[in-house]
């Protein structure tokens, strides 16, 4: 069986719902074993982005209605960019609300520990787990008009009931704290102060940080957005390239 | 009945099992792409799961473009 493209792309098209399940899932694995058609090749760009858009999904899945980005999509793709030889950097882009605690800060180790060049740029919004995120990167850039809402972790909606699990909530946010500490320039002490603070949201403790503050705080590396940090990925990939060269002649 | 609660909308009105069986991940050329089935032999690319940024720019792939399955030829 082959893919094609249709000419006319018909959105009114309904889904049928008398289908039975067996034919789909039939159909569905034809697709994914033999599906090829012709692709015009193309030059494999040396440079991958990973788009980190919307929720960040963690245990529970959204409807789909929701703009998300699954972590178990994210993860094979940076192992998969950790191991091919072709890939010498990669950026990051983040535009992002914030979500799941346990699966933001999962990505943020894979940016951290990832031996490649990796330069994150803020476009838009970097809130809430978005930070940890942005700081992984070797090097950050923020957008004039980009912001970051640092605040402190909680469960929206779920009354606290138990001292455990207020301290199991402590603890995550000290997760938070300790890598966004060891990962960009903000001492924990200003990085608590701005979590903490208040009159600055509306009805919430925290504080939003734009463009040149994140940058005056230490967050964040640079303002500047794609330009910029294509120059400094391919800056990093030459000192790279240079520290492995050097490695073999040992 | 107003229900006034500070819970997300997905907390309160679960979604139906079917909305989420309306989208797949596939394997298109080595490109995973997110689907929407919208009849029997067709469906509409929703999102291009690659990290290569010339996948992007491939036409046939394009978000709200229509694959169709065809027949295997012999």
């Amino acid at each position: 069986m082959n893919f094609e493209q249709n000419e006319t792309p018909n959105p009114s098209t309904q889904p049928d719902p008398k289908k039975d399940d067996q034919s789909k899932s039939t159909l569905v694995d034809k697709i994914q074993q033999l599906g090829q058609t012709n692709v015009p090749s193309m030059e494999h760009s040396n440079i991958h982005c990973l788009t980190i858009v919307g929720q960040i999904e963690g245990h529970v899945q959204l409807p789909p209605q929701n703009k998300t980005t699954k972590y178990e999509h994210l993860i094979p793709q940076i192992v998969a960019i950790e191991q091919n030889p072709k890939i010498e950097g990669v950026l990051i882009l983040l535009n992002t609300v914030g979500g799941d605690v346990e699966a933001g800060l999962a990505i943020s180790e894979m940016i951290a520990s990832l031996s490649k060049p990796c330069v994150s740029i803020v476009l838009g919004g970097g809130h809430s787990i978005g930070v940890p995120i942005a700081v992984a990167a070797n090097y950050s850039f923020i957008a004039e008009t980009a912001t970051m809402t640092i605040h402190p972790v909680r469960l929206t909606g779920l009354v606290i009931g138990v001292p455990q699990t207020f301290e199991y909530l402590d603890k995550m946010q000290e997760r938070v704290v300790s890598f966004v500490t060891r990962h960009s320039n903000i001492s924990e002490d200003k990085f608590k102060e701005l979590m903490f603070s208040r009159g600055n949201l509306t009805r919430d403790i925290g504080t939003n940080v734009v463009g040149q503050d994140a940058v005056n705080y230490g967050l964040i590396d640079e303002v500047g957005a794609v330009g910029q940090a294509m120059k400094k990925l391919n800056g990093l990939i030459e000192d790279y390239k240079g520290t492995q060269e050097g490695e073999v002649v040992q | 009945m107003i229900l006034y609660t500070i819970l997300p909308n997905e907390a309160v009105f679960p979604t139906e099992q079917s909305a989420y069986e309306q989208q797949q991940v596939i394997d298109w050329n080595g490109v995973q792409l997110v689907v929407e089935r919208t009849s029997h032999s067709e469906c509409r690319v929703v999102q291009v799961l690659s990290t290569d940024p010339q996948d992007f720019l491939n036409e046939s792939t394009q978000p709200g473009q229509m694959l169709t399955l065809t027949p295997p030829q012999k």
